[in-house]
């Protein structure tokens, strides 16, 4: 399995992949940061607003977003000149393969939101908000909001690895994004649609989970499991063509 | 435990409805070269999946080894290299790169990389990337990636598909030398059979997904016929005699064919002059081994 991580790293050494989780969260740091320039001078804690002003961006779009391209490319990579068919040929599990896959592509995930909370600090600082860093809001929460997306995730994974032509998963992931602010605006809908999930956990002043943060939390982590069982099984069972 | 490094029992794998490959017997021995042969769509590429692994068999079973390849999928294919229709590879990765993650999914040292760059003559743009290579490059490289390791049998899928003529005569020289010097078995497929008939021992060739020859050369080209034809004067009498004699003749061109029977030109030429009539022009013509092979699948389309 080390192996195979190994092997799946390599792979994407060349791509534009770091780059885009580099960049993308960072674009919306700044966003954070033009946000609190704004209210300097009218508002005490701008903290909050660095979060609140990078968060709309982020939480809505940019990492819904991030998630979908970078699990489009990671399977990409092999559907694009028949790489499956060459790896299958060789000595290698479909599990590890399957795994190693998601796990590189957690991995990504999960730096974009360390870029992006890193960002938010910067951010903070440079817009000169207090000394005090408030690290339940600038680090936990964009590591809920990991949480909170693994339904996207998952979905994405599925899709991803699913069809070879790479425009079906990125049309999914966005079309299915695009919407997602709107719905969050409706108490009785929102908890029926995935995508709103980041916004939901994210920005709990002005949408929160009202009282439904459990089943939530719940319905993510149970779809995650699902999901990610239904494509292993297919994965591991599927003629390659 | 059989010869046969292949064998395969009744393969069948049906798309929908449709049989691509309908109950393939394949039998390679070992240490052999054995060309696949079948005109396009005949089924060869879905066989070769079957024996890789890659989709399975609606009904049949696929032995490599001598073992089961559905119960030993990974032992068997540490010893397998392959190379299925067109080569897989990732271009936006070196052609180094590409083969040292084939390298490390084999455990092999990184010398391996080098040694089979050298093989296919690609060593001078092992750091291009591959998107940029040209088509008989990247089959150049497909080809390497199969041959890393020695592997006891290796799998070619038209190999030659895109490669200049010297580059079709290379990898056909390349083959040929694999099973005398690492005593590796190869299965070549192509649709053409002058392609393997300088390099293959024995042949199997397939049609409409059916094995409708498998052997040796030797015994593809008994299924030839030869017609004797000739040129005599004059041409009724000869006629007369001919048919006299038993053998049914054909008129074309102002020469006399006599088709698919033994007849010994000799004794042929011998007797139409004892009876007067001059020959002109006497020959035997054998199918070659590429006619043998458009006539049997061409039979088995109109069946
Ligand atoms: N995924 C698929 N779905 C439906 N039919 C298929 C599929 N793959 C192959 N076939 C059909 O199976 C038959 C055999 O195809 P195959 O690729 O094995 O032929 P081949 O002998 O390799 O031909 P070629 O010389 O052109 O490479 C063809 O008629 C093809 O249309
Ligand atoms: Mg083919």
């Amino acid at each position: 399995m080390i192996k195979a991580l190994h092997i799946e790293f390599l792979k994407i050494k060349r791509s534009k992949l770091l780059i885009l989780a580099t960049f993308l969260p960072l674009f919306a740091a700044l966003q954070g940061g033009l946000f609190a320039v704004d209210m300097k001078g009218k508002e005490e804690d701008l903290w909050h607003f660095v979060y609140l002003g990078a968060m709309t961006q982020f939480s809505w779009f940019i990492f819904p977003l991030l998630i979908t391209i970078i699990l489009s490319i990671i399977a990409r990579i092999e559907h694009h000149h028949d790489g499956w068919k060459q790896l299958f040929s060789l000595p290698v599990e479909r599990e590890n393969v399957y795994f190693s896959k998601l796990l590189i592509g957690f991995a990504l995930i999960i730096y974009s939101v360390i870029v992006y909370t890193v960002g938010l600090i910067i951010a903070g600082i440079s817009v000169g908000a207090d000394s005090s860093i408030p690290y339940d809001m600038i680090v936990q929460r964009p590591f809920l909001v990991i949480v909170a997306s693994l339904p996207i995730i998952a979905i994405q994974f599925y899709v991803s690895m699913r069809f070879s032509h790479v425009g079906v998963p990125l049309m999914v992931g966005i079309g299915l994004a695009l919407p997602s602010m709107l719905i969050a605006n409706s108490a009785k809908y929102w908890i029926y649609y995935p995508w709103t999930y980041p916004i939901t956990s994210a920005l709990t002043d002005t949408f929160g989970p009202l009282g439904k943060a459990e089943i939530m939390y719940t319905v993510c982590g149970l779809s995650f499991v699902v999901i990610t069982a239904i494509g292993l099984i297919q994965f591991r069972t599927k003629d390659i063509i | 435990m059989s010869n046969y490094l292949i064998e395969t029992n009744g393969l069948i794998k049906s798309f929908g409805n449709f049989k691509a490959v309908n109950g393939i017997d394949l039998k390679v021995p070992k240490g052999e070269i054995y060309g696949f042969l079948g005109p396009n769509g005949a089924g060869k590429s879905t066989t070769i999946r079957m024996l890789l692994g890659l989709i399975k068999p609606t009904q049949g079973m696929v032995q490599l080894f001598g073992r089961p390849l559905k119960s030993n999928r990974l032992d068997i294919l540490k010893k397998v290299g392959s190379m299925v229709e067109s080569p897989s590879y990732y271009g936006h990765l070196s052609a180094y790169e590409n083969l040292n993650i084939t390298r490390k999914i084999l455990e092999l040292p990184k010398s391996e990389v080098d040694r089979v760059l050298q093989v296919v003559r690609l060593t001078e743009v092992k750091d291009k990337l591959v998107k940029k290579f040209s088509l008989g490059m990247k089959q150049r490289l497909g080809i390497a990636q199969a041959l890393l390791g020695n592997p006891e049998l290796l799998l070619l899928d038209e190999p030659t598909n895109g490669l200049d003529p010297s580059g079709i005569h290379e990898i056909r020289d390349l083959i040929k030398r694999l099973p005398f010097e690492t005593g590796m078995t190869v299965l070549v497929s192509s649709h053409i059979l002058s392609e393997v008939e300088l390099i293959a021992d024995q042949v199997g060739v397939i049609q409409k997904g059916e094995m409708i020859f498998q052997g040796t050369l030797q015994d593809l080209r008994v299924k030839g016929s030869s017609t004797l034809i000739i040129d005599a004067n004059p041409m009724e009498r000869a006629l007369v005699h001919i048919e006299q004699m038993g053998y049914t003749v054909q008129v074309r061109d102002g020469r006399l064919y006599i088709p698919e029977q033994t007849v010994d030109p000799a004794e042929m030429n011998k007797k139409l002059v004892m009876n007067n009539i001059s020959v002109r022009h006497l020959s035997e013509h054998r199918d070659t081994l590429e006619e043998i092979f458009l006539s049997i699948t061409r039979e088995d389309l109109k069946r």
